[in-house]
């Protein structure tokens, strides 16, 4: 048989028929046992009852013959005797009928004609007692001589028939005995026989089995480690041949898989490596420990280093910049959030220029999440930062330009106005003040314009000190003190009692407060009295500050615009000082440089509340 | 009366400063162009130097320098006055002897007020 499924059948359908057998003879042994307790009950231990009854009715007999010669009168003897000659008859027939020994017919046969000549002689004795009533001695004499004998012999006989089947009994229940051993010896031979064979096959099978299967088990270890040239060897054509032949076809179609795969990541690594060379941004990958991974030919050539010298070694070797090694080491630790911009500017000086670079690093995670390298990109900027210093220059030497005419036509229209060259009349004062009126708008729009372009372009080197949100709001009070009298402001402050300081540069943060106040006193609400609520609240690592007012408001649509450059909402009251529409702009600009960010909210007629955030000061030290 | 010596090319600015200077009771006395001033720095004694950055042949900060370093006229405040805005050159010329910075455009007022405070004192 060929398969386990056959080999398995093949020994169970054995088995069984053993057992089947074994049964079989067990029962036939039973069956065996069964007959000869039978026989023995049968043939012979009733004819050991009958012997034994033969016995009692002849010497019951014997008995009435004595009692017949004594004149013992207590029964009638000769009844009894015929009783017992009828008793033993009948006995004597039945042990006729079961006869079963050797020897048992030849003893029945002499029990017959012993009796039948003891009855004979008892009819005989039975005449002489008749006979000779007087003679006692005669009747007695042939008693002893003639009957007793006879009835002795009958006894004998009796015994030995009793003996025959008594012996035969033992001799039965000995067999019996031989035959129960036997039979138990037997069936316990087949059945550790059979069992010692079944376990041998099916130690043998299931060791097979087993072994095929951790065999199986091991290879399969093997190829999740990823060593797919595992093979079977088959042997044989049963279920476990077919187990094995199919995983070696499994394992060679992985293989195949596989280096499909390895070729396609081989493609797609060398595709994305060609992409990285090309890029004219230069590329720096690091991992664990700031180890270089990777620099493309643009870095190679932007810090005039090689990928080979420095592959796998520390970054700081390649590029002795510390800011640049900080960038990469606090982003690698994911603690990028300290850094308050993501990218660094970075000067790097060549034999005979200076070019600029914009660095921006990314940290590389895996799967779960888990920084495992940093990529950094290094952006030539040196174009933008030569264009940026281009208009920079513009616009410095353009404000310059344009500064001394205007100056020089409000040192005229001052003159004229404090009536040094001479008095004027109203209608000529009337034209003067409208000379002095734009010409100090013309003024503010040009100190504007220099500081918005100089905040943006990051140029202004803000001077940062801790001061407390009271000192701040008190020093800009003061400044505007004359303003809030005059129009009758009521200021109403809030400031957080646990905000120790905020980090500011205090001029830049005043030009804001005075802005955002003076835009409330401008766009005032007409028939209200001015009322300016100036709060400062504390947020984690941040304050945030709110000015308040219950002006006109700020139409919806406007007030994202408003923060736009040149753009001013409707007419302000005061006709002093017509804003450049650039006060928002250089607001925002200002905090933003502080970190935080300025934002609005408005309802038209309600009033308008203009809100940014600062940064906490560090430590708790306040400069004042 | 005190005398003030302006160093200034923009015509129209010397005019209207010195008329009000004159008027608010100085004696003064212009140049166009740095070696004039110097020149005028050294024979009229001023009592405080009005000095642009931005002028012909020497500029400015060389001016300032040579004023500073000159034994007759090293006493002579010197008040610069420059539509020039930035921070370094506040620094530069304030280190190469310049006593305060005064930002044009700027009011009448202001240059009164800043003059009074660094005038010289006899």
């Amino acid at each position: 048989m060929k398969t386990i499924k056959g080999k398995l059948l093949i020994i169970f359908i054995l088995i069984f028929a053993v057992l089947t057998a074994n049964s079989i003879i067990a029962i036939i042994n039973f069956s065996t046992l069964k007959n000869s307790i039978d026989n023995i009950l049968k043939a012979n231990y009733e004819s050991v009852v009958y012997a034994q009854n033969m016995a009692i009715a002849i010497e019951r007999q014997d008995s009435a013959e004595l009692a017949m010669m004594f004149e013992d009168s207590s029964e009638d003897p000769l009844k009894l005797f015929k009783d017992y000659e009828a008793n033993f008859g009948m006995w004597l027939e039945k042990a006729t009928n079961n006869i079963t020994e050797k020897g048992e017919d030849l003893v029945i046969t002499n029990i017959n004609s012993l009796y039948k000549e003891y009855l004979d002689k008892f009819n005989e004795f039975e005449t002489l007692l008749k006979n000779n009533k007087s003679n006692e001695k005669v009747s007695r004499d042939y008693y002893y001589n003639e009957i007793f004998p006879l009835f002795e012999s009958i006894k004998d006989e009796c015994r030995n028939l009793l003996n025959i089947n008594q012996d035969k009994m033992v001799v039965l229940k000995n067999e019996s005995a031989v035959i129960a051993k036997r039979a138990t010896l037997i069936n316990a031979s087949i059945s550790i026989l059979t069992i010692a064979i079944s376990l041998i096959f099916i130690i043998y099978l299931l060791n097979k089995i087993i072994r095929s299967l951790s065999n199986l088990n091991s290879k399969i270890k093997e190829i999740a480690k990823g060593d797919y040239s595992q093979k079977l060897i088959v042997s044989g054509s049963d279920e476990i041949a077919a187990l094995s032949e199919e995983f070696n076809i499994m394992a060679a179609k992985l293989q195949a898989y596989d280096l499909l795969n390895i070729n396609q990541l081989m493609k797609e690594k060398q595709k994305v490596e060609a992409i990285v060379e090309s890029i004219s941004d230069g590329v720096i990958v690091t991992g664990a420990a700031n180890k270089v991974l990777l620099i493309n030919k643009a870095a190679e050539k932007f810090f005039n280093i090689s990928e080979e010298e420095f592959l796998k070694k520390d970054l700081i070797y390649a590029i002795k910049n510390p800011d640049l090694f900080n960038l990469i080491d606090s982003v690698r630790k994911d603690q990028a959030k300290i850094l308050t911009k993501d990218y660094l500017d970075l000067t790097i000086k060549h034999k005979n220029n200076v070019n600029y670079y914009r660095v921006i690093a990314k940290p590389i995670t895996n799967i779960s999440g888990e920084s495992i390298g940093v990529v950094t990109l290094f952006q030539d900027i040196t174009k933008f930062k030569e264009v940026d210093d281009l208009k920079s220059e513009f616009v410095a030497s353009v404000s310059h330009e344009l500064r001394t005419p205007i100056a020089s036509v409000l040192m005229a229209a001052e003159l004229l106005n404090k009536e040094i060259p001479g008095k004027t009349n109203i209608k000529q004062k009337e034209i003067i003040s409208i000379i002095m009126e734009d010409g100090n708008r013309l003024k503010n729009l040009i100190n504007d314009i220099l500081d918005l372009s100089k905040l943006e372009s990051g140029k202004i080197a803000l001077n940062f000190k801790n001061y407390s949100p009271k000192e701040i709001i008190d020093y800009v009070l003061k400044i505007l003190e004359i303003r809030i009298r005059e129009e009758n402001v009521k200021i109403k402050l809030e400031i957080d009692k646990n905000i120790l300081g905020v980090k500011v540069d205090l001029s830049k943060i005043t030009q804001v407060f005075t802005n955002l106040i003076e835009n409330a006193i401008n766009y005032r609400a007409l028939n209200k009295a001015i009322i300016i609520e100036l709060r400062a609240k504390l947020l984690d690592d941040k304050v945030l500050f709110y000015i308040k007012d219950n002006g006109r408001g700020i139409p919806e649509e406007d007030q994202k615009k408003i923060f736009d450059k040149f753009i001013r909402v409707e007419e302000g009251e005061n006709l002093k000082n017509k804003g450049s529409g650039l006060g928002l702009a250089i607001s925002k600009s200002i905090i933003k440089s502080h970190g935080g960010d300025l934002w609005v909210e408005s309802l038209k007629e309600k009033g308008s509340t203009f809100y940014f955030t600062l940064d906490v000061a560090q430590d708790s030290t306040l400069m004042t | 009366m005190k005398k003030i010596l302006i160093i200034e090319d923009e015509k129209n600015i010397v005019t209207s400063l010195k008329m009000f200077l004159e008027y608010s009771g100085f004696e003064v006395f212009t140049s166009n162009n740095g070696s004039d001033g110097l020149y005028l720095a050294k024979h009229k004694y001023p009592d405080l130097i009005l000095l642009d950055l931005v002028l012909p042949k020497i500029d400015g900060f060389n001016v300032c320098n040579l004023l500073n370093n000159n034994e007759k006229t090293k006493n002579i405040p010197i008040i610069i006055i420059s539509a020039r805005t930035s921070k370094e050159d506040i620094d530069k010329v304030i280190s190469l002897g310049a006593k305060n910075y005064i930002i044009k455009p700027f009011s009448m007022d202001q240059i009164k007020k800043i003059i009074k405070e660094y005038l010289r004192e006899p």
